[in-house]
């Protein structure tokens, strides 16, 4: 590559970044199709998708506010999410992209694959952002941690225009130091001693890094997608020989909420923030906390 | 058969296909981030195979994989995980230790649900005493806590030995609840109590109530025989009695029987580490053993009627002569008064029975009925209802098909004629 195209890329990849900042991107980055490549299972990489993509281009949106983080879970699960801005700035880049730089672009799907069933994904979005370097892989289960901008909502957009990429983090931001110390003295971090499902564990070792993490997905899916919530109610209401255990089981508080957020979609089906509530990188990380932010852009510009 | 996949190919399968999936997850260091190629296909299998990968490593075809891969997620998938969250954030943090799953803390054994059901009260009159505040939901637990709590030193129970203030009845009934709950037993199991000296049976009984159980208040004077035959009726699951006054094996004649506790041990237990669930005021508190036509029949009663009745009573300023010990009991907790059994005690007779409670008072030569109850006389029987009356015997429906009118008025045992809301019994 010459190297005026590389300064014309990087000021597409600027042009890009700064519109994508614009409409709400915290975290941005830019993964090569090619690397995306050697670690994506097979079917699964972008090229299955795009068969021309060049550049992975991962954004990500910032977290809960603070008071967010401190409502009761039932609140937190119905307000916690940011994906819809995700939608927002992922599917704004394509059309950009298209419209101004003349690559074909597309934004990369985050659900499953409709093949495998409701634990499938299409792409690991995870790997996009670790490789375009806006997250870290956590012991939380693998959440992406980002060390200034904490837990961010990711989304992909594949594109056939080449990007200079970016690096993956240098350092993972995870087990932040008050997590070792805590793993030192109980052997468990926060996240994997307040888990609902008791779904984490792990390791760390002497250096303060991740040695391993252990996740059972399957029960954190007990909590965090109940896609097997509604057959499972039918069948044991079928089941069941008592009158009333049926009506708990189709008509009961719990039933109903769940059918009530399944069929009218104003609401998450299921989320669970348990472990990035106790989790001081994704709370309390230095672009995290939109009240220390406010103060200090308001002691800045009193300054000024 | 989907895919050919039969139950043995998928029994045989299931596992190694559920462990190599996402479902189940290890990962070493951090090879993505640092671009470690090998070291992240080193330990592919830990991290999660594709369905496609795993097809390829077991042998079977991806349908064959996806099917077998559902399904083993759908039996292991619970759906009362979720509810764990209700009681989580604003500061509260999950801990296993001190969960209880809603399910099982409101659960009750089969034998227990009969008692349940024989709690059957008619909807209008139940709306009309919570509405008139007949009905609360408060409980005798929760109402001895409130006493202990307004005045922790007040004398509660005073025998010939000593008294216990209100703080130490409560701590003494919470002991012998959590002595219970350590036996495995639960709220709506049905516990014997055998007469006992003093402050002694009290503290069982409030140590009863507080587990949420209901105790069967065993008569002075039978034989052993006709013990065996209330508690196997009642179906209860533990015999709280000295070990003197038991001989033999009691299982042999009552099945459900799993303990016998001496009541020493039971009041001597410390109290719980966590708060127990207990009663609610709906739940059954008492069966009391009567004479029906020359047999045993079991009155039940609640929370709720108890404290209905032991407070029109006292209201009233009737006085407890003559009544059984557990309603003196539950007097002296409506009145916040203490049960003083070295005291004479002074007062006229009033109308009592097992079902019906203290029914009327003695007043201008006649009876004036309780708050709350009504009255009639149908052929010279005078009929009753109120929030203080039971709601049938217990499992006993020869008994009830004589008890009660086709329209659910209780047939007292009294002859005589209502005038103006004043009973007048016949000579």
């Amino acid at each position: 590559m010459a190297d005026d195209d590389k300064t014309d890329q990087q000021a597409i990849k600027d042009a890009l970044f700064e519109y994508a900042r614009k409409r709400g991107a915290a975290a941005i980055g830019v993964a090569a199709v090619n690397l995306v490549e050697q670690f994506a299972p097979p079917g699964h990489g972008p090229r299955d998708l795009l068969p021309r993509a060049k550049s992975v281009i991962s954004v990500g949106v910032t977290g809960p506010t603070q008071g967010t983080w401190r409502t009761p879970a039932k609140v937190m699960t119905s307000i916690g999410t940011n994906v819809s801005r995700i939608y927002r700035v992922a599917a704004g880049l394509t059309f950009r992209l298209e419209r101004v730089f003349g690559a074909r672009s597309i934004y990369c799907p985050p659900h499953v694959d409709p093949e495998f069933g409701a634990r499938h994904p299409m792409q690991s979005l995870k790997l996009h952002a670790e490789l375009a370097g806006t997250g870290a892989r956590s012991l939380a289960g693998d959440i992406l941690l980002h060390p200034d901008y904490g837990m961010l909502y990711y989304g992909s957009v594949f594109t056939e225009l080449e990007l200079p990429p970016d690096q993956p983090m240098a350092d993972n931001p995870c087990p932040a130091p008050s997590c070792i110390k805590l793993y030192r003295e109980g052997g468990q971090t926060p996240c994997m001693k307040y888990c609902p499902v008791e779904c984490l564990d792990g390791s760390i070792d002497e250096n303060g890094e991740i040695e391993e993490m252990r996740f059972d997905m399957y029960r954190c899916a007990e909590l965090c997608q109940q896609y097997e919530n509604m057959p499972t109610m039918i069948e044991r209401a079928f089941e069941t020989e008592d009158q009333l255990d049926r009506e708990e089981l189709l008509y009961g508080g719990e039933a109903q909420s769940f059918f009530y957020k399944a069929t009218a979609g104003v609401d998450t089906n299921a989320q669970c923030f348990e472990c990035m509530r106790v989790c001081p990188v994704a709370t309390q990380g230095p672009m995290v906390d939109p009240l220390r932010i406010g103060a200090l852009e308001r002691a800045a510009a009193d300054k000024d | 058969m989907p895919y050919g996949v039969t139950r043995e190919i998928l029994e045989a399968y299931g596992d190694v296909i559920f462990r190599l999936s996402l479902n189940v997850q290890t990962r070493r260091g951090d090879p993505v981030r640092k671009l470690d190629r090998e070291a992240w296909a080193r330990q592919r299998d830990d991290t999660g195979l594709s369905d496609v990968e795993i097809a390829g490593r077991v042998g079977l075809a991806l349908p064959q994989v996806t099917f077998i891969r559902n399904v083993i997620e759908r039996r292991l998938f619970r759906s009362d995980q979720y509810r764990k969250l209700f009681r989580l954030g604003g500061g509260k943090r999950y801990r296993a230790e001190t969960y209880a799953d809603p399910a099982e803390t409101f659960a009750v054994e089969p034998e227990a649900l009969l008692l349940r059901q024989a709690l059957s009260f008619n909807p209008k009159q139940v709306t009309g005493w919570l509405d008139g505040g007949f009905w609360s939901a408060e409980t005798t637990i929760n109402r001895l806590d409130e006493l202990a709590g307004e005045d922790p030193e007040a004398v509660f129970l005073v025998d010939a030995a000593g008294h216990s203030t209100r703080r130490e009845t409560a701590d003494r009934a919470y002991g012998a609840a959590a002595s219970l709950a350590a036996l495995g037993l639960r709220r709506g199991d049905v516990v014997a109590l055998m007469p006992l000296d003093g402050r002694t049976w009290f503290l069982c009984l409030l140590g009863i109530a507080a587990l949420g159980g209901a105790a069967l208040l065993l008569p002075q004077d039978c034989i052993a025989d006709q013990y065996l035959d209330l508690m196997r009726r009642a179906r209860a699951r533990a015999l709280v009695a000295p070990p003197a006054d038991v001989s033999g094996d009691p299982r042999g004649g009552a099945p459900s029987l799993d303990h016998i506790v001496d009541p020493d041990g039971l009041l001597a237990h410390e109290l719980p580490n966590s708060p127990l669930a207990g009663p609610v005021a709906a739940d059954p508190l008492t069966l009391t053993p009567t004479q029906v036509a020359d047999s045993w029949a079991l009155v039940p009663h609640s929370h709720q009627t108890v404290l209905a009745n032991a407070r029109a009573t006292t209201a009233a300023g009737c006085n407890a002569a003559g009544l059984p010990l557990e309603i003196r009991l539950w007097q002296a907790l409506a009145a916040g008064a203490a049960v003083d059994l070295t005291a004479p005690i002074q007062g006229t007779a009033v109308l009592f029975s097992a079902e019906t409670q203290v029914l009327g008072y003695p007043a201008n030569g006649a009876f004036r009925a309780t708050s709350g109850t009504e009255l009639q006389a149908v052929d010279g029987t005078i009929v009753s209802r109120g929030p203080g009356l039971f709601p049938g015997y217990f499992d006993n429906l020869h008994a009830n098909g004589f008890a009660f009118t086709d329209d659910g008025w209780f047939r007292t045992p009294w002859r005589g004629h209502v005038d103006d809301e004043m009973l007048v019994l016949e000579n």
